[in-house]
């Protein structure tokens, strides 16, 4: 059984414009000590979703269908959609963790680490003040923070961003949850800051066993680190599978055109003036694009959400009905019904000939 | 060799770090200190490097955005930094400038017919007729309608916005453009159709870049030559081809494993660099890297490494200096032993596959 | 890509903000209240007084209400023909063919109506008797002045003196926070240790002070330290404002393009650090209300025969037992300052750019 388990999730805003539909009967599940990693550009209602699982969606948005079902080991299950908020607070931070994007926001600027830590850790557990701060030092060790009882007595300020991510981090395993949701938690990092914080994530998750929900727009970061993967596109789950499958071979024109979009290592602009060894004025090598723009919430397509931008749309098939998610190959789901065939290896790259 | 259009030597932006009630001067943050380079006219120069190590201050020295605190920079032979109030507008209109944030970069009270038609007026570019019709072929070029002209900056999406920004560069048809970070703020999805835009601007019109990114695939795309820029210095700087291949600098190449790749033969082994990027109000003595770096020896915490240049690939390292005299000046040998050298005596760590 | 950007009509932040703040009742019911009170003021005289709105008389036809705004505006021919400001009387005895437009209400803001000057109509009566009735709406004060057509003619004090005070520190505010916050620097410290000093002044006893040594105390002079001593709020927020946006990137694209720093801080800054500069000034109107009448109170108001509200409340004082000259005149200051303040509020919640973002 899933440790976590979503069942089309429709997340909604009543903005005076209009309803928007956020999130649009999206399901997903994690198995315990897994990481699914959620991926999709702005707006495409990931961040929506993982807000949705801690009930934490501002106004004016509303959970409006679904069920999110959080199972324990005694296999006991809560609904969260429907669980009583004091009941829900448990949940936050206690069985589940949030790590968000941006840790200098995150975390308290008035409060030291250590004072925050232990704040984590005194919601959930009937412990004292003394043993709040004795885990805080234990968790800041387990981030692997450099000298981490001085760290202890300073102020969020006093932190590299990469630092404050780890005691983020460190926050959000005080007490031991089942599920990190982790909303981009690298993307305002450097790369070199990324590779730490990425690598320790995973070997937290080897030592501890906690689940994670990796939110984020980079598919290099899902490649690396997640055992599964959900493409999202307007609102709707398009794609969904292994993440050696999906990489090897993506099925979905979204995901196809997302791989293809990023240039290659060693590819290059053609460039007319001369440099040795090209001829002056050759047709220059192109990044294959996907064209228009993501759709807003308030804007989306009727049909399949994708086909105004897709490069194998068949109209008027595509732009009637949504298409359903369907699995194509074991575990590996695609909402296209053209998937089958577009389902080649991604290095032959023939499926990709007619985008422009 | 023709002159270059753009030289710099030298280049130094220091900010000054004031405390107290009088505001006294009491240090530096050196955001760029020493850096050299050349771009001929229509190539193109990726500068690569982490938030903070200087790249975007040198993008905006170079057009006096910010004052530069030394060196020198010449711009088709003319001295930018001594330039006075009339000679810089008349290079301004030369020289210019895309940045990362399409939403910040867009005067949102203005439409976008004032916003393109700015640079005409200040430089008193045509008639109105002929205004209008630049401005429409500059956003013809950049893929949009003169439809565009009446309407505001909030009524576009993230790479309309990019588009009208280019489209406000390149109106008043410039030599010269600094791409900083210009399609960072962007989706993915938008990102390729940004970049193959500013591969077409720059065939059409000849236009030279400076293409400032923390994205190394994209720089190498774009690029003809690259440097790699690490707390306020260059420490390599080479063709692209070249550098991309046989990375000597031990903080490109764990720069180059740093990036999450998709491509799962590129995944086996990442150099994790410890620590963070020290402060640039106080930077190491000797080699800068010199913390962080794995290979890092008696020699790299005392002295800074000079330029070690072959064919045309400069390197700073002291290590990376004895590999290529050992290889007796094959670069691509150097770079096979630095690359060992990494693997063995970094933090390296398989990646589970 | 641009196609489906033409179908709507193209509109700009002022426009939005607008199309926000209609949707908001009481900030457009505020408002209402006071454009209302705007035109109470402008036709004062054509609602409560006893010269005529338009008259013919001996063939001619004057407009002897404007004598209100001015005596030298009324015409000379009626001084002349010894009218003494009784005009219904006297129109019909000196000139049987003569007809003139009333105002609404027949009563006087500088003295009580005599018995019988509207034809068949009694005295104002005084003191305690005057309480509010048929004739004197909100009843009479103690010299049997009519309380409604001293509101009424009130009405132009309360609004001039909340927006003449206000467009003076509006003015000096914005200018002196925009040079601070744009050049930054020694100029910034000279602009905002002005500021500073100028902060410590004390309002209210600087023109007591005034009052004292002047030799004509006006409105005007009043108007004029309310705005010269009520600036340094705005140029605080003006100052942050240009400094932050002094830092934005269409600000340093501006200068990339060339242009300069009077360029800059009014096509560039300037419009985008108006809203967040409109909402003080907005509530600066109403405590500049809120100060002119204290003043009225304390009986610096306005020289007799005009009449603020204030020295209404000041007439109460006396006569505390005349409860209609506190509650009509205190009334109409809470709600105008009320007005204000929920204009500025309601200003500050369509302008505010959190809001716009959350919006989308």
């Amino acid at each position: 059984m899933p440790l976590l388990e979503i069942n089309n999730l429709v997340t909604t805003f009543h903005t005076p414009a209009g309803r928007v539909p956020a999130v649009d009967g999206v399901s997903l599940s994690i198995e315990r000590g897994k990481t699914l990693g959620l991926v999709g550009e702005s707006g495409c209602g990931k961040s929506v979703t993982a807000m949705s699982i801690l009930r934490l969606v501002a106004a004016p948005g509303v959970i409006e269908a679904g069920e999110i079902l959080l199972r324990d080991a005694s296999g006991g299950v809560l609904n969260l959609v429907t669980l009583p908020e004091p009941r829900l607070r448990e949940v936050r931070g206690g069985r589940i963790g949030m790590i968000f994007q941006e840790p200098m926001t995150s975390l308290n600027p008035v409060f030291t680490i250590g004072d925050q830590i232990a704040e984590a850790v005194l919601l959930h557990r009937d412990v004292s003040r003394a043993e709040a701060r004795g885990r805080a030092l234990e968790m800041l060790e387990l981030v692997r923070m450099a000298d981490p009882k001085r760290r202890l007595d300073e102020y969020p300020h006093q932190l590299s961003g990469g630092m404050r991510q780890r005691v983020v981090i460190a926050m959000a395993l005080a007490c031991e949850p089942d599920l990190i949701i982790a909303d981009e938690p690298t993307t305002a990092l450097d790369v070199t800051i990324q590779a730490q914080i990425l690598d320790l994530l995973a070997d937290l998750r080897e030592r501890l066993g906690t689940a994670i929900l990796l939110i984020t727009h980079d598919l290099g970061v899902v490649a690396e680190t997640c055992d599964d993967v959900a493409v999202m596109y307007a609102g709707r789950i398009v794609e969904q599978a292994p993440a050696a499958a999906l990489f090897a071979k993506p099925r979905h024109p979204y995901t196809i055109g997302l791989l293809a979009a990023r240039p290659d290592r060693g590819s290059r602009a053609g460039q007319k003036a001369g440099r040795a060894g090209e001829n002056a004025g050759h047709a220059t090598a192109r990044l294959r694009t996907i064209p228009g723009m993501v759709p807003a919430p308030q804007h989306f397509p009727a049909g399949c959400r994708f086909h105004p931008r897709c490069a194998f749309a068949r109209l008027p098939e595509c732009a009637g009905a949504m298409p359903e998610l369907r699995e194509v190959a074991t575990g590996h789901f695609v909402r296209c019904p053209y998937a089958d065939a577009l389902g080649e290896p991604r290095r032959s790259d023939s499926a990709l000939e007619g985008i422009a | 060799m023709t002159s270059p259009l753009i030289d710099v030597a030298g280049l130094q932006t220091y900010f000054p770090v004031r405390k107290g009630l009088l505001r006294r001067v009491v240090g530096a943050v050196r955001a760029v200190d020493g850096v050299s380079f050349s771009i001929q006219k229509g190539r193109t120069l990726g500068l690569v490097g982490e938030s903070g190590c200087g790249k975007t201050t040198v993008g905006r020295s170079l057009l006096r955005l910010v004052e530069p605190t030394g060196g020198s920079v010449r711009f088709d032979g003319r001295d930018v930094l001594a330039a006075g109030g009339a000679e810089m507008r008349g290079l301004r209109r030369r020289m210019q400038i895309v940045f990362q944030d399409p939403y910040g970069s867009l005067n949102p009270r203005m439409k976008v017919r004032a916003i393109l038609e700015e640079g005409l007026v200040i430089h008193r570019l045509g008639s109105a007729a002929e205004r209008l019709e630049r401005m429409t072929r500059a956003l013809a070029r950049t893929g949009l309608t003169a439809a565009a002209l009446d309407r505001y900056p909030h009524e576009f999406s993230g790479g309309q916005r990019q588009r009208i920004a280019i489209a406000r560069a390149i109106v008043i048809e410039p030599d010269f453009l600094v791409l900083d970070e210009p399609i960072s703020a962007l989706d993915v999805s938008i990102q390729a159709q940004v970049v193959n835009l500013l591969v077409e601007l720059r065939e059409q019109l000849g236009l030279t870049y400076l293409f400032i990114s923390h994205d190394l695939s994209v720089v190498e795309y774009v690029s003809d030559d690259v440097a790699v820029m690490y707390l306020g210095r260059i420490v390599e700087q080479a063709p692209a081809t070249r550098l991309y291949a046989e990375p000597l600098h031990p903080y490109t190449l764990a720069l180059f494993s740093a990036v999450p790749s998709v491509e799962p033969d590129r995944r086996r082994r990442r150099i994790v660099l410890t620590g963070d990027v020290p402060s640039p109000a106080r930077p190491p003595a000797g080699c800068r890297f010199h913390p962080r770096c794995p290979l890092a020896e008696q020699v790299c915490r005392q002295a800074e490494p000079p330029a070690t240049v072959v064919d045309g690939h400069a390197v700073h390292c002291h290590v990376a200096a004895r590999e290529v005299e050992q290889a007796g000046g094959d670069a691509v040998a150097a770079a096979a032993r630095m690359a060992v050298l990494m693997a063995a005596n970094g933090s390296a760590v398989a990646m589970p596959t | 890509m641009t196609d489906s950007q033409s179908r709507h009509q193209s509109r700009g932040f002022w426009a939005e903000a607008w199309a926000r703040f209609r949707r908001k009742p009481l900030a457009m019911a505020a408002l209402v209240f006071v454009t209302l009170l705007a035109a109470v003021a402008l036709l004062a005289p054509a609602i409560a007084g006893t010269k005529p709105v338009l008259c013919r008389y001996k063939g001619r036809i004057y407009a002897p209400c404007l004598g209100y705004f001015d005596r030298r505006l009324e015409p000379t021919i009626f001084a002349k023909d010894r009218f003494r400001g009784t005009y219904p009387k006297n129109l019909a005895e000196k000139d049987p063919d003569s007809w003139a437009i009333w105002p609404l209400v027949f009563q006087d803001p500088h003295r009580a109506v005599r018995e019988n000057e509207w034809p068949g109509r009694p005295a104002n009566p005084a003191k305690d008797e005057g309480r509010p009735n048929r004739i004197n709406l909100f009843g009479t004060d103690q010299y049997g002045v009519d309380v409604f057509a001293k509101m009424v003619h009130g009405t132009t004090i309360a609004l001039l003196v909340g927006v003449v005070s206000m467009g003076l520190a509006g003015t000096i505010g914005i200018i002196v926070g925009a040079v601070g916050g744009y050049f930054g620097g020694w100029v910034d410290m000279l602009t905002s240790r002005v500021t500073e000093i100028v902060m410590c002044v004390p309002t209210l006893v600087l023109i007591l002070a005034v009052i004292a040594i002047v030799e004509k105390p006006t409105i005007w002079k009043t108007m004029a330290i309310i705005g010269a001593t009520g600036w340094t709020g705005i140029a605080r927020l003006t100052r942050g404002e240009f400094l932050r946006l002094r830092q934005s990137e269409f600000v340093t694209a501006a200068r990339a393009t060339g242009a300069g720093p009077v360029r800059i801080m009014l096509r560039h800054i300037l419009p985008n650090a108006l809203a967040p500069v409109l909402v003080p000034i907005t509530f600066g109107i109403a405590s500049a209300i809120l100060t002119e009448s204290s003043l009225s109170f304390l009986g610096f108001g306005p020289p007799p025969p005009a009449a603020s509200w204030g020295s209404l409340l000041n007439d109460a004082r006396s006569n505390l037992s005349m409860w209609w000259l506190v509650v009509f005149p205190g009334v109409a200051i809470f709600l105008t300052v009320l007005a204000y303040n929920l204009i500025g509020e309601g200003l500050q919640e369509v302008t505010d750019p959190r809001l716009r973002e959350a919006r989308k």
